[in-house]
């Protein structure tokens, strides 16, 4: 890209449309302020997510996790709480973040049923570039859910996308589910956890924050009852119970939630068990 | 180090300076080997040994074969040199496949894991080609055709030469790969005011817009094609995928080439054309003058040509076919899937050579445009076997699109429509301008400029390009 940028001087005609073409772009984007409902997938909502955090958000209370976490949508929390969970990363992608963006938060709540997901350096990488993570904060066009396509599936999400209520009454495709479940099972049972490298980068981070007077509490997300019992849970909560003194979020009813493929609450049970979390999490730190 | 990448740009804003510097002019060729061997050993910088000692055996065979008059020892050096070429790259490419068989020999125990701990040099099935290429073609040379400039000719100007001609960093990694014949004639000073900056420019702009907005963003859609994911998906998601992935592997693949043919333009290198619009084939064998043509090129003058060509009976004509398909199928990698996309390509062009005997169909617009169809319908649904490494898993792929269980997800239709619009609209624009000649309508600086807004506010997030693993 920027071998091209480098050698436009040699066609003006093109750099200048181009200029043109960027400028009314960025105009649009800062005095129309479009609304992003939609984007075009989990990477670039992960993307997405971390740039919002690193330059828009205050939050004192922060949710780092896994695709598991990302089902408590930011919409279902109150504004002084912000998920910064992925789909397809893990806490200590998110506490990587949240170290590198120099912001300290009040409580950071960490999803233990993935915790020890391997972080994603590409996307620290990308959010992080030197320079243009700065400019980034400046020209909101270049951030990635100003992507021009963004724009346009936005715009067909609201005219044509589900509407609230269908989203609510979200069923559970019992094939998928059938499927997923019976995966998840041989998945969660033969599991070998190596998990020394990431134990000790856990350590290292909740103790920096720590330092820092940021409270550290873990959490749960429901699971299918089939699941509860499994090698990978009951083992990665040991590990955290013995590695670990900080409180809990009180572990979820399983019973009450229902998953898409085991793992993933749907619409209604993640409305559910947010607020459950909300309220657990606001009678943690009154005490 | 990848061509969308700072440390790259960097590299190459460098080596332009210090190339077109006339302190510097009588240097240009060593400028650029230094300037390629950092290209390549950034990360990995153990494997430049690899390709020194690769193209310097390159160097002093060829020589031989150059400076030998007795034509049977000029076939010695000649074999040697191919040999040798060949024994690099089924070392190193083809090693873990033969290394299982010596596993199961006592005597030979530990030496099969050896293999396998060893990494696949970068590039080795691109620079090992054109090793094979310099010998072949110098062998080949003739008065008429002379590939070397005669005067002054020495080993130190060849020895230089060919380190350069293999190592070039535009096209060291994943091609196109450079005959000697059309790249030795080019070796010489180059002038600043002689580069066509502007058509440079103008590949440079599409090669990345190919690669960063449309095969990356792509990319992200395809990765539920994967194993177990796909599972999940009905037969629209699953057939919309593949339609995503054929359209993911032509921009990822073309665009770099597009951006190595830019690149060389600005040293005044000429690479040759590796795609010319590929989906727009009316039948198989077009197909394969359109895709990867420096491969198919490569394989038809130094492996087609030589075990006889179409100069042979009818039986051994589809032979030949199939061998040359089934070894380039396995150029890709030592995977069975990989030699089995070949043969599905060497069986879909011997059908269509048979048919062709009996059938001709009128060059009229509604046949022409079926015949694309089921041609890219064809190649398209190869790219399965580029896409799954396993077997097995190409045949879940097809019984999940036949059962139609799963979610239908119209989120990732979509995303793959708009992307693959630009691929679409891109072979539209040249099938209509084969009819009103002169009319290219893209070739305007606003739609270039439009390129480059979009490379800037919509790429994806930058991935590997698919052709780095071959």
């Amino acid at each position: 890209m920027a071998v091209a940028g480098c050698l436009f001087i040699f066609n003006f005609k093109i750099i200048i449309y181009t200029l043109v073409f960027f400028i009314i772009w960025t105009f649009f984007i800062i005095i129309g302020k479009p609304e992003i409902i939609k984007l075009q997938n989990q990477w670039q909502k992960n993307y997405s997510l971390s740039q919002d955090y690193i330059y828009e958000i205050s939050a004192v209370n922060i949710i780092v996790g896994s695709s598991m976490a990302t089902r408590m949508d930011n919409d279902f929390l109150p504004n002084n709480y912000y998920n910064l969970s992925f789909g397809g990363g893990g806490v200590l992608t998110g506490l990587e973040i949240i170290k590198r963006s120099k912001k300290t938060p009040s409580n950071i709540y960490l999803e233990v049923n993935n915790i020890f997901k391997e972080k994603d350096s590409d996307l620290i990488a990308r959010l992080f570039y030197p320079v243009l993570w700065k400019i980034k904060k400046y020209v909101p066009s270049l951030k990635a859910k100003y992507q021009p396509i963004n724009i346009f599936l936005s715009y067909l999400k609201s005219t044509f996308g589900k509407s609230h209520e269908e989203h609510i009454n979200e069923q559970k495709n019992d094939k998928i589910y059938e499927m997923n479940i019976i995966k998840h099972i041989i998945n969660y049972e033969k599991i070998v956890l190596d998990c020394d490298k990431e134990l000790s980068e856990l350590k290292k981070l909740v103790q920096y924050f720590e330092e820092k007077d940021t409270k550290i509490i873990f959490f749960e997300m429901p699971i299918d009852e089939k699941l509860i019992k499994t090698k990978k849970v009951t083992l990665q909560r040991e590990i955290i119970n013995t590695h670990f003194v900080n409180d809990w979020i009180p572990l979820p009813n399983n019973r009450k939630y229902v998953t898409s493929d085991g793992i993933h609450l749907l619409y209604k049970s993640a409305y559910l068990y947010s607020k459950i979390f909300i309220s657990e999490a606001e009678k943690l730190y009154d005490i | 180090m990848l061509f969308n990448s700072f440390p790259f740009i960097l590299l190459v804003i460098i080596t332009l300076v210090l190339y077109y510097n006339r302190f510097f002019g009588a240097y240009q060729v060593p400028i650029l080997i230094i300037s390629s061997f950092t290209f390549y050993a950034y990360s990995q910088p153990y494997l430049l040994f690899l390709l020194f000692v690769s193209a310097s055996i390159n160097a002093i065979v060829s020589y031989k074969v150059y400076l030998e008059k007795i034509i049977k020892k000029k076939k010695i050096y000649a074999t040697i040199g191919v040999v040798f070429n060949l024994l690099v790259i089924i070392f190193f490419k083809y090693g873990p496949l033969f290394s299982d068989i010596l596993d199961s020999f006592n005597s030979f125990n530990g030496i099969g894991e050896f293999i396998r701990t060893i990494p696949l040099p970068v590039g080795i099935s691109f620079y090992t080609f054109q090793g094979i290429s310099l010998v072949v073609d110098l062998f080949r040379d003739n008065p008429q055709k002379h590939i070397l400039n005669r005067v002054n000719y020495n080993f130190k100007k060849h020895y230089f030469d060919t380190l350069f001609f293999i190592s070039f960093f535009p096209q060291l990694v994943s091609g196109p790969i450079v005959k000697a014949y059309q790249f030795f004639p080019q070796i010489k000073q180059k002038y600043f005011k002689d580069i066509d900056l502007d058509v440079a420019i103008k590949f440079l702009i599409l090669g990345y817009f190919l690669k960063m907005v449309i095969a990356d963003n792509l990319k992200d859609q395809t990765f539920w094609m994967t194993y177990p994911y796909f599972q999940n998906y009905s037969s629209l998601t699953l057939l919309t995928l593949l339609f995503g992935y054929s359209m993911q592997i032509f921009s990822d693949f073309a665009g770099y080439s597009l951006i190595a043919i830019g690149i060389a333009k600005l040293f005044g290198y000429n690479l040759i054309q590796n795609f010319n619009f590929p989906y727009i084939s009316k039948s198989f064998s077009e197909f394969w003058t359109r895709w990867h043509i420096s491969l198919s090129t490569w394989l038809k003058e130094y492996l087609y040509i030589p075990i006889g060509g179409n100069r042979v009976k009818e039986i051994r004509l589809y032979i030949n076919l199939y061998v040359v398909m089934l070894l380039g199928g396995l150029w890709h990698g030592a995977a069975w899937s990989y030699m089995v996309w070949g043969g599905y390509h060497g069986s879909l062009l011997a059908i269509e050579k048979y048919l062709m005997r009996f059938t001709k169909s009128p060059s009229i617009h509604f046949i022409n445009i079926f015949k694309i169809f089921i041609v890219f319908s064809f190649v398209t649904f190869g790219w399965l076997l580029f896409k799954l490494p396993e077997f097995e898993q190409v045949i879940l792929y097809i019984k999940t699109i036949l059962l139609n269980d799963g979610a239908r997800r119209i989120d990732i239709i979509l995303n793959i429509f708009i992307y693959s619009f630009p691929v679409f609209i891109y072979h539209l624009n040249y099938y209509i301008t084969q009819f009103q000649k002169g009319k290219y309508y893209l070739n305007k600086n606003y739609v270039y400029a439009m390129l480059l807004f979009l490379i800037i506010s919509n790429s994806g997030s930058s991935g590997v390009f698919i052709y780095f693993q071959f």
